[in-house]
């Protein structure tokens, strides 16, 4: 593992199996002297290559460190630096003199950066010392804990072979006792080894061993998984630095890059200020209807009735213009024939996307997002009053505090239903970086007079059978007790008796069902969980879900690429309804400069957000939609009609209306053979080009030739932005996955 | 992207068509405008926001985010258990004198 290896020359990179690769975030607001004062956050991200990975197609995560020895950490207390380290950011917004955001401030407010700006304008003749590089970050993320502000006077370091930081000890292990919490840490990275690093606390220093390989999502590391233990409490993956300004940062950037030979540097500018561009939205306005539209409402019951999700999407994009042309009318807003709040929508981001990969992990958005598009398409009509999907976040807000002090946050987001109206309750949770679900069955019937088919049951479904079960039973219960209290109880004046709920008439049982064999699957097993319960709701409940053959563990990695289809099909049919201006909003303005990599020179390009490009390319291509093969689907299943539908759909959405009849017969009727596969496939070859972690001088020639589809571009219009459009991807992945091939000196 | 056009369901003030998108004045009480909005993160710190009615929650999520050092693409802003629409206006949502907004870290899962 340690191997002593010498790569001094650029192209011996190209040779290196070994990736590991190391983020730096800057995030800094611009010095007032620069025109634009956009709050950008720069990124440095250094890489270095001092492992083995078995395979070199492996995508190279951000991860750096990890501390997985925590509990050998000595800190040593600092009184003097007491009240200074973690300095109460609330200087203001306070309950008696809240922050004033007066509309007043709209038309400037996105150019006045608030909080502190480090306003130290370097002049372009200004020197640095380049033996005394430093960077003054105001704050320091930190994993899970992202609040620490840093010690403004430790700035950090770049040595000659580390990187040296100091952060408040609270921030690597923040349930240490409080009697430490003032006490800081200096951390130092060490370029040339980044397996281990040292803790430094004033003079004494322990030398951390970290075990990056597991906090790394390679191929190598999930086939073997290991028992995590204070993965909570490890060392983050990414160091993000606020507040250098621009100028500052890029004067001292050749230093940095001096200071640290080993470490390739790379630099990516981008605006924090703005969120992330918003691909696609669920449920977007355009599938809104109105209460009054009476044929739309006849759609909506023809789709209810009709359990293929496929059929349901012809209907709603033939019925789109229909819809749009009463926007204006409405009073009412209903999604699937269901009153409907437009602000509660799921917005899925281009990085959310990703987590479908193969082997990413899941986020909140695509499993809120999927459990409502579960509830739109996949429940029998008949079902659609019995079940109820709590959101990603109830359980954690639940589990805040303590359940009756938590229940007062929580009570209003069930204020317009009867939760003990439905028959299951599907409860979402996420603790320790896991996926697991919970269904609770009938919690409205009492215990003892129910029959096996309607009998309150507390259902578990843990995809790895890791997680102990008993707080969440615990404090699920004492939420539906408050509940049954608040909502049923009190409004009756005692009528109904109060019912709390216990391990008797609200029995767990944990679900025997397929099990991950891997660790990073859990979000999905948690959405084909809920995806086949919905279809068909369990009968039996003395011993539900006793199904270990319930599906095939390829059904998961079909679901991701089922999730993705869906997703990118919206997206498609989203931006048509979107207006260009819209989007020029949203662009992100991201600069890209590599010191080792030459990427393409076009830095222009690079600028604007790459989906961008690739939905506009898309939108001038539809014309010719690539041919592509379906083997690489493997489906066997009834899925894969359903795919193979849905993506022949994304090519529908975005032709003019007109055609759209025409072509979803022509589409149809090429079913059986060869798919025609819309441009957005490209993209997704492209991007999972990208995404492995070889050089990008590497990809360019060998793109088209090493992947299994054959695209072939049916004219030319095509073949003259083949080009800039991977460029663009290329450029833009190498830096997203942060996953710069690196050489290093090695161990 | 465009659903900031339409007015909430929930728009149980007096307060009606008070988007941000509308031309037409606003026709409440100066003691009205302002409703104070409480931020609560996860670590129970909470930040007190005045903004008016008719203002987008984006400029409170953009404020609180620089404010805290975090990325708005690390935390997501709840309001009664749903995502907050950064173009939402508290008048939109009918949002009240002193509600609450939960801050929530972004959760992902694979394994553990």
């Amino acid at each position: 593992m340690n191997r002593k290896r010498k790569l001094t020359k650029l192209d011996r990179e190209k040779e290196d199996d070994d990736e590991y690769s190391k983020s730096l975030k800057l995030d800094g607001s611009v010095s007032m002297e620069n025109e634009k004062m956009d709050t950008e956050e720069i990124r440095i991200n250094g890489s270095t290559s001092n492992r083995k990975l078995q395979d070199n197609m492996d995508r190279v995560s951000v991860f750096v460190e990890d501390l997985k020895n925590i509990n050998t950490i000595t800190p040593v207390e600092n009184e003097k630096n007491e009240d200074e380290d973690i300095q109460v950011i609330l200087e203001e917004g306070t309950e008696e003199n809240p922050l004033s955001l007066s509309s007043d401030e709209d038309e400037d407010y996105q150019d006045k950066p608030f909080g502190d700006i480090h306003n130290s304008a370097i002049s372009e003749n200004s020197e640095v010392d380049k033996n005394k590089i430093e960077l003054h970050p105001k704050t320091f993320q930190c994993g899970n804990y992202p609040d620490v502000i840093l010690d403004q006077n430790q700035p950090i370091q770049f040595k000659e072979n580390e990187i040296v930081c100091t952060l408040p000890y609270i921030s690597i292990l923040p349930s240490y006792s409080s009697s430490k919490k003032y006490s800081t840490v200096t951390i130092t990275i060490a370029n040339k080894q980044i397996t281990s690093f040292q803790v430094t606390s004033f003079k004494t220093s322990v030398t951390i061993s970290c075990i990056a390989k597991e906090f790394t999502f390679t191929k190598d590391w999930l086939s073997k998984p290991k028992p995590m233990i204070n993965y909570e409490q490890a060392i983050p993956n990414e160091i993000v630095l606020k507040n250098i300004s621009r100028e500052e940062f890029i004067l001292m950037k050749p230093y940095i890059e001096l200071q640290s030979p080993w470490i390739k540097m790379m630099m990516e500018i981008v605006e924090t200020s703005q969120s992330e561009k918003v691909i696609a939205e669920y449920p977007h306005f355009s599938t809104y209807s109105i209460k009054e539209n009476n044929k739309k409402q006849t759609n909506n019951k023809n789709n209810n009735n009709n359990n293929n999700c496929t059929d349901n999407d012809n209907n709603d994009s033939n019925s789109n213009s229909e819809i749009n042309n009463n926007n204006e009318n409405r009073k009412q807003i209903q999604h699937n024939g269901k009153p409907f709040n437009p602000h509660d929508i799921v917005k899925i981001t281009a990085n959310d996307l990703k987590r479908l990969e193969p082997k990413q992990y899941l986020n909140d958005s695509i499993i809120d997002f999927y459990l409502r598009y579960i509830m739109d398409y996949f429940v029998k009509p008949e079902d659609k009053e019995k079940i109820y999907f709590y959101n990603t976040f109830f359980y954690k807000i639940l589990t805040l505090k303590s359940v009756p002090d938590a229940y007062h946050r929580i009570a209003k987001w069930t204020k317009d239903i009867d939760i003990f109206s439905f028959d299951f309750l599907f409860i979402p949770i996420c603790e320790n970086f896991h996926w697991t679900l919970c269904i609770i069955s009938f919690a409205y019937q009492d215990f003892d007079t129910a029959t096996s088919s309607n009998r309150p049951t507390f259902i578990y479904l843990d995809s790895l059978d890791s997680q102990r079960s008993a707080v969440i039973t615990k404090k699920i219960r004492q939420y539906l007790s408050l509940e049954w209290k608040n909502k049923k109880s009190i409004p009756s004046n005692g009528l109904i008796p109060e019912k709390q709920f216990n391990n008797k008439n609200l029995p767990i049982k944990r679900g025997r069902v397929p099990k991950q064999d891997n660790l990073c699957d859990c979000g999905v097993f948690l959405l084909h969980y809920a995806e086949l319960f919905c279809r068909a709701p369990e009968k039996n409940f003395d011993e539900p879900l006793k199904k270990p053959d319930w599906f095939k563990n390829q059904d998961i990695n079909d679901k991701r690429e089922i999730i993705k289809t869906i997703i990118k099909r919206l997206a498609l049919e989203q931006s048509d309804h979107t207006e260009d201006a819209d989007y020029d909003d949203k662009t992100i303005s991201t600069t890209t400069t590599t010191t080792t990599i030459s990427l393409n020179p076009k830095e222009e390009s690079s600028s604007s957000e790459y989906e961008n490009e690739v939905e506009n390319t898309d939108d001038s291509q539809q014309k010719g939609p690539v041919q592509k093969k379906e083997d690489e689907k493997n489906k066997e299943d009834g899925d894969n009609s359903v795919v193979q539908k849905e993506e022949a759909l994304v090519n529908i959405s975005s032709e003019e209306k007109k055609m759209e009849e025409n072509i979803n017969n022509e589409e149809l009727k090429g079913k059986d053979g060869d798919v025609v596969l819309p441009e957005i496939e490209k993209e997704k070859i492209t991007e999972d080009k990208c995404e492995i972690n070889s050089i990008v001088e590497d990809k360019l020639p060998t793109l088209e030739s090493s992947s299994n589809n054959t695209i072939s571009p049916p004219n030319n219009e095509i073949r003259e932005n083949d080009n800039p459009i991977s460029t663009v991807m290329e450029n833009k992945h190498s830096i997203k996955t942060i996953s710069s091939s690196g050489v290093i000196d090695g161990i | 992207m465009s659903a900031k056009e339409e007015p909430g369901l929930n728009n149980n003030n007096g307060n009606e068509g008070g988007n941000a998108g509308e031309d037409q004045p606003v026709d409440v009480k100066p003691s009205d405008e302002q409703i104070n909005i409480k931020v609560i993160n996860q670590a129970n710190q909470e930040v007190y926001f005045k903004i008016k009615k008719t203002t987008p929650l984006r400029k409170l999520m953009d404020s609180y985010c620089s404010r805290q050092g975090v990325s708005q693409n690390s935390i997501r802003f709840l309001y009664d258990g749903q995502r907050l629409d950064q173009n939402a206006t508290p008048a939109s949502l009918g949002m009240e004198n002193n509600d609450i907004i939960d801050v929530a870290l972004t959760q992902t899962g694979g394994s553990f």
